[in-house]
């Protein structure tokens, strides 16, 4: 009789413990399956949002050094406001929000002041977006904490800044950074109390790009913007990008983690149930072996059926495991949602691992079985 | 036909080695059924596996048919056993997901005894029962199965262990009457049992005790 048939009675016979090892297979496949078919669309999703986010911008008076910028946190020299206009104004390039910050230590009484005009502006195409800042009115002031506890003023009050007052509309909680010592005033009251009428020292861009897909290098970005401010350079704010990316690895690294866990267990399950198998079947191999066959054909019964399983709950697994990832996937990465599909070169590359992995996790309990000795059973009766 | 010289069998155990077969020398001719009697554990199973290239003696010859059985590679007693030798043991040993007829076919080395196997199952009276499992059969029909199996290849030698042990008289006595059938074609028969089944029919009757034989 051919070996073949022999193995699918066989399955067939021990429905259970055979439904059992398939499940193994399968779930194995459709976590491996359904794993990589969504960490596919994760890519796409990050690939998109990365482009879709643009850079984040400092742009900054042309003369000052990136050094004492990073030392001083703000810059010391000045360049025009009005090249917030042209940058918005720009047809090729898009944003999501500008903000045009005045900033400058100066002294009231024994207290010192960082006197800081902000003015924000939204992209048209944000639509009913708020800006990333607060908004002050003109005339009024927010103080930060240390200069409210300093100056003694509370919302209500007054501050009276080089001959110029201003009512306190806010008093900030602590924060623990250079805000705790900032007066925060419209841009224009800031021009006017600081003596710098239409001049700004910073111009924070948020999710710049250019309009054109394809062209999304921070290069031609820089250039661009140079060209339009020719006083200003520009600076790429990276840490939004690099904790994307940060995170997609981490992402990866514990799925990879999780994946050989998830292997080592199924190998186990796979391994196990073999060997009950095998336990199952010593009568038989003993009258195999006495019919005449030979070991390597009792090593083929076993692993063959290993091998035919692998098949099956390979199948059975990418089926799973494609259904699962378009099942779950649309609602976890929803830019990309439309773009998650069955990932069929996966179906090829399961289709040979995974009767391979079986018939490795068979290879003990066939090599227990092909090395039986069959007198040892049929003196058993 | 088979001839066994001088076996011995010593299987090491914990209080000392344990001595199975102690120096059996038998002889048994083509057209011969020969019994070997003896209580439970005096090596009867021992020598027909021996007898039959299942279990390796310690020391002495197996022969059938002037082949030395041991001087065989594993693989070349598994075939010689295909083809000249047909067991039959107590407990059957059926194949349980295997119908009555494929496990005749399954000890089948061509097609001719393929065919064969229809016709012996029929002649066994199995013809209705081609199709059923060996858990559908009662314990006649499995033997009569077994029967059938350990004839299909037209062999030289049927080494039979209790072959009656787990029958109703009448499915004894017709078991027998096969194996002797068998024997009278030319073949050539070793039953091993305890019982009396076999007295009738066979030629000749050796007693086994403490690995040693008498009366042969």
């Amino acid at each position: 009789m051919n070996v073949f048939p022999l193995i699918l009675k066989e399955i067939r016979h021990r429905k259970l413990n055979s439904l059992l090892a398939l499940l193994g297979i399968a779930v194995a496949t459709a976590l491996y399956v359904g794993f990589f078919t969504t960490g596919a669309a994760a890519d796409r999703e990050t690939t998109r949002l990365m482009r879709d986010i643009g850079f984040n911008l400092r742009i900054v008076p042309r003369g000052e050094s990136e050094t004492a910028l990073l030392r001083r946190g703000h810059a010391e020299n000045t360049m025009p406001e009005e090249y917030a206009d042209r940058f918005a104004n720009q047809p090729d390039l898009s944003y999501e929000h500008l903000t045009l910050t005045l900033k400058r230590w100066t002294r009231v009484g024994e207290t010192d002041l960082l006197v800081t005009g902000i003015r924000s502006m939204v992209s048209p195409r944000g639509g009913k977006k708020k800006p990333m800042i607060f908004q002050i009115d003109p005339g009024t002031t927010y103080l930060g904490f240390h200069v409210a506890r300093q100056l003694g003023l509370e919302p209500g009050g007054m501050l009276e800044l080089e001959g110029h007052r201003f009512e306190v509309a806010q008093c900030l909680n602590e924060a623990g950074n250079e805000d705790d010592a900032t007066v925060f005033l419209h841009l224009q009251d800031a021009q006017l109390v600081l003596g710098e009428a239409g001049r700004i020292n910073e111009i924070q861009a948020i999710e710049c790009l250019c309009r054109d897909p394809n062209v999304d290098s921070i290069d031609i970005l820089r250039a661009e913007l140079e060209r339009v401010m020719p006083e200003a350079k520009v600076i790429q704010k990276r840490a939004m990008a690099k904790a994307r990316e940060s995170q997609r690895l981490m992402m990866e690294a514990y799925f990879a983690f999780a994946m050989q866990g998830l292997l080592v267990a199924c190998a186990l399950w796979i391994a196990v149930l073999a060997i009950l198998n095998l336990r199952e079947r010593r009568d038989e191999i003993g009258i195999l072996r006495a019919l005449g066959f030979g070991a390597s054909m009792v090593a083929v019964l076993f692993l063959g059926k290993a091998i035919l399983l692998g098949i099956a709950g390979a199948a059975l697994g990418f089926a799973a495991g494609s259904a699962l990832a378009l099942w779950a996937g649309p609602s976890i990465f929803e830019v990309t949602a439309a773009a998650i599909e069955p990932e069929y070169a996966l179906l090829r590359e399961v289709l040979w691992a995974a009767p391979l992995f079986a018939a490795c996790c068979t290879l003990v309990p066939a090599a227990l079985a092909a090395t039986q000795d069959p007198a040892q059973t049929l003196r058993e009766d | 036909m088979l001839e066994l010289v001088n076996i011995r069998k010593t299987w090491p155990a914990k209080s000392g080695a344990v001595q199975a077969l102690d120096g059996i020398t038998l002889r048994i001719e083509a057209g011969e059924l020969v019994t070997v009697k003896g209580p439970s554990g005096c090596g009867k199973t021992t020598l027909l596996l021996a007898a039959g290239g299942m279990q390796r003696p310690s020391e002495g010859e197996v022969r059938i048919g002037g082949t030395e059985l041991y001087a065989l590679s594993t693989a070349g007693r598994g075939a010689f056993r295909r083809k000249n030798i047909g067991f039959v043991f107590q407990l059957f040993h059926l194949v349980p997901y295997l119908s009555v007829l494929e496990n005749v076919q399954l000890a089948a080395r061509d097609a001719t005894a393929r065919e064969q196997g229809r016709v012996l199952l029929d002649d066994l009276g199995l013809g209705d029962r081609l199709t059923h499992r060996p858990a559908e059969l009662s314990a006649g029909e499995r033997q009569r199965t077994a029967l059938a199996r350990a004839m299909v290849n037209h062999p030289k030698l049927i080494l039979a262990d209790e072959p009656t042990g787990n029958l109703d008289p009448e499915n004894a006595a017709l078991v027998m009457q096969r194996l002797a059938a068998f024997r009278d074609a030319g073949g050539t028969v070793l039953v091993v049992t305890h019982g009396t089944d076999a007295d009738a029919l066979a030629d000749r009757s050796v007693r086994l005790a403490a690995g040693k034989l008498a009366g042969a």
